[in-house]
């Protein structure tokens, strides 16, 4: 596991000495936010009282002036979510010009002070959804990205239209129950979304990170899954693949697997070098050093009508959902 | 003829009008006097009551409606145009029936020739029923006629009664023709959204509290109506009472139904007790009623291809290189302009689904507008879109009455028309009948300009005005 740690670099950065993710910095912290006394003597609305419009509008200001990208977002996800709310537009009306409790404030003040820090959102609130799903995050646990929902449903698209064929046939073989491996599952995102989509499948998850795994594992049992899903803490490029057919060969392989290129990493934003794991993203120098290991173990796994499918992508391109059959 | 009797026989005959239905009592006394005062005068058959009414001139617009009413179901039947085209249609069955039996047909044709058959067979007996009965009503009539002569006062009194049943035998036939012949409206059956606004007022909460009194009429109007009322928004005003709401109505024959409660309706009420003599002017407000009909089978089709979607990935990098929490979504129609934003979720992918749904909701909505506003020509009872609001209906509670402007009705008892129940039904099936009417006179007009047409192709003269 590797996090953006050199403490030169993290201090050009604007960002504490501390290189554990998640904890809070007061000393040589960030510019700091003026006072919530001052705020309130700046409502509108009412002396004394704090809305939470006037709460995203104040902590927008603050991320701006520290230089935090998505001020806007952040202040909203943040203040909606200690308001129990998932986006700022779902709130009603009312709940917008309601004074928030000493409790909410100080909440919000929270963590406001851990985005401050460069923190991904997702990270800050400790959970983040997927497609229909609410998951939860924990650094440095790779945050999926909205990109990959497409690729689930493309995963599901494949496997209506296996069926499909399948009862075409004059001797249908019955695929009822189609068994899937992702490597490199991290949050769990694919594989539970996958169990969710196609009710009568099995998933065997592995990460060779043992902090994705317990991630998983967690996020399995908040839903409910973990009858249907077999988590693995297991690296594929090191040890034998036998555990990976205990339920047979597979229907489909699907990953989301590191794809920047080694010479880009430098330039990815401060959330993600300082809180992700960088393993899941460096994908070596032709950024396909994970996926080639995957393809060349396929034959092995896979029935013949099995799939692999993955994400691709290089830097300033929308990236991509790649299929083949073996 | 005594006044007494034809008193009972102008009830009756207005009981056998097409409005089915008791008269309101408050209308009938004055216009019964009139009329014995009339027939006091003018000792005439009840066959010629028709003229009675002529002579009288009256201008109680509800009895001239009447009139107007049994003439039109009637004069459906009578029209020639129509008489011509229920023969060619009855031929044609007869044709079609013939061919199927003889069994000489290949399968596509026969099925062709069977659904015709399907839908002519009802207009066919429908022809032949109301032939039949109209020819008792014309041996009832004769009958009267020499009973009349030979004073046989009780046989009399007898025979008038069989006539006032087939007469409404006749004209339950009637209607039951023109619901065939007349073409359907296309979206009657539909499920609808109606959606209700309180009007602006100068001061005071009168346009809310009324319209928070009339969706509560209609939701009660749901249910007796036994349909489902789902509501869909309910947004109350700050000062009490209703801003706005909406909500989603289906059952049998929803639209049909609600299609003319469209538009504006007013309000006239003194306010609550507690202020001088001076404060209690009648205040007046507003509030205004759209009825859309969402057909489920309808489904806009949307090519891909015509939409541009908008989201912060368009910007270039994405994927693993970059960790962005704005999953905003906007969808432009390219077509029509039509633009949609959703940012209700924080997953890309629901935003982008419930703008598509939001996007094909409204582009519906534009289609069935168009369409709307199209159809209703020149009818006195059009259906009130969002482009036109007209004022419709007032509601007037000092005075207890409930006025529909459109075909000039008035109703009492506000309080249990706005229970929604039986009342309500019965002002709405009034305003049914009215357009039932207009629309036998659209197609009586369109069929007899078509007929003329024909014939003065063939007589190779020009049409006769």
């Amino acid at each position: 596991m590797r996090c953006f740690t050199h403490p030169l670099l993290r201090r050009l950065l604007g960002l504490s000495a501390q290189s554990v993710p998640g904890g809070l910095s007061q000393s040589k912290g960030p510019i700091c936010s003026p006072k919530w006394s001052s705020l309130r003597q700046s409502c509108t609305a009412r002396p004394g009282l704090v809305t939470a419009t006037d709460a995203v509008n104040y902590w927008q200001k603050v991320f701006e002036i520290n230089g935090i990208p998505e001020a806007r977002e952040s202040s909203e996800y943040i203040v909606s979510f200690v308001l129990g709310a998932k986006t700022f537009q779902s709130l009603n009306s009312k709940s917008l010009y309601t004074p928030l409790t000493a409790l909410q404030q100080e909440q919000i003040q929270q963590l406001s002070n851990k985005r401050l820090e460069r923190m991904p959102v997702q990270y800050v609130l400790g959970e983040w959804d997927f497609q229909d799903l609410t998951l939860k995050m924990r650094p440095p646990v790779f945050i999926p990205r909205p990109e990959t929902e497409d690729l689930v449903s493309l995963v599901v698209e494949e496997e209506s239209w296996k069926c499909e064929k399948n009862s075409d046939l004059r001797f249908p073989v019955s695929v009822p129950h189609p068994v899937i491996l992702e490597i490199g599952c991290g949050s769990g995102a694919i594989a539970l979304s996958l169990l969710c989509k196609l009710p009568q499948s099995q998933v065997i998850a592995v990460d060779k990170e043992k902090t994705a795994v317990d991630l998983t594992r967690e996020n399995a049992h908040r839903l409910q899954l973990q009858d249907r899903i077999h988590i693995l803490h297991h690296d594929v490029s090191h040890s034998s693949a036998k555990q990976l057919l205990l339920w047979g060969p597979l229907d489909f392989i699907v990953s989301n697997p590191p794809y920047v290129f080694h010479e880009d990493m430098a330039s990815l934003d401060a959330e993600i070098l300082c809180y992700e794991n960088l393993d899941a993203l460096d994908g070596g120098d032709d950024g396909m050093r994970v996926i080639k290991t995957i393809l060349a173990l396929a034959p092995s796994l896979l029935k013949d009508s099995g799939n692999v499918l993955w994400e691709n992508g290089c830097k300033n391109v929308p990236p991509t959902h790649l299929k083949i059959a073996v | 003829m005594k006044p007494f009797r034809s008193v009972c026989l102008f009830k009756s005959m207005l009981a056998n009008c097409y409005c089915h239905g008791q008269l309101h009592s408050c209308l009938l006394p004055p216009v019964a006097k009139k009329i014995s005062y009339v027939v006091g005068l003018h000792n005439c058959g009840f066959w010629r009551s028709k003229s009675l009414l002529d002579t009288a001139g009256f201008t109680l617009s509800f009895v001239s409606r009447c009139r107007k009413i049994r003439q039109d179901s009637q004069a459906l039947w009578k029209h020639e145009a129509v008489q011509k085209y229920l023969e060619t249609l009855s031929k044609e069955y007869q044709q079609i029936r013939h061919l199927l039996n003889a069994d000489s047909i290949n399968d596509f044709e026969q099925k062709t020739l069977r659904s015709r058959c399907a839908d002519l067979s009802p207009i066919a007996a429908a022809f032949q029923e109301i032939k039949e009965a109209e020819r008792e009503v014309q041996e009832l009539e004769a009958m009267c006629r020499e009973l009349d002569s030979r004073d046989e006062k009780q046989l009399l009194e007898l025979a008038l009664e069989e006539k006032e049943t087939l007469d409404k035998k006749f004209n339950m036939l009637c209607r039951k023709l023109f619901q065939l012949l007349v073409p359907k409206e296309k979206y009657d059956r539909s499920p609808v959204i109606l959606e209700v606004t309180a009007g602006r007022t100068t001061g005071g909460d009168i346009c809310q509290q009324f319209a928070k009194e009339m969706f509560e009429m209609y939701q009660n109007y749901a249910g007796y109506k036994r349909w489902t009322f789902d509501i869909v928004n309910y947004t109350p005003a700050e000062i009490g009472g209703l801003h706005h709401a909406a909500a989603h109505i289906s059952g049998d024959d929803v639209y049909r139904h609600l299609k003319y409660e469209g538009g504006t309706h007013r309000v006239q009420r003194i306010p609550e007790t507690g202020l001088s003599s001076r404060m209690q002017r009648i205040h007046t407000g507003t509030m205004s009623v759209i009825v859309l009909p969402q057909p489920e089978e309808v489904d806009v089709k949307v090519d891909p291809k015509d939409l541009r979607i908008d989201t912060f990935r368009a910007k270039g990098a994405g994927g693993q290189h970059v960790n962005k929490t704005d999953s905003a979504v906007r969808i432009v129609h390219l077509p029509t302009g039509l633009a949609v934003e959703c940012q209700q979720e924080r997953s890309q992918q629901l935003n982008k689904e419930m703008a598509l749904r939001t996007l094909r909701a409204k582009l519906y909505q534009q289609v069935i507008e168009k369409q709307l506003s199209q159809e209703q020509s020149a009818r006195k009872l059009q259906l009130g879109t969002r482009a036109q609001s007209e004022r419709i209906r007032t509601y007037n509670f000092t005075q207890d009455r409930v006025t529909d402007h459109r075909i000039s009705y008035e109703a009492r008892n506000i309080k249990e028309i706005l229970c929604g129940k039986e009342a309500l039904d019965k002002l709405i099936n009034r305003l049914l009948e009215f357009a039932e009417i207009e629309a036998i006179t659209e197609y009586l007009e369109n069929l007899q300009s078509e007929y003329t047409k024909a014939k003065g192709a063939i007589s190779g003269k020009g049409p006769e005005s």
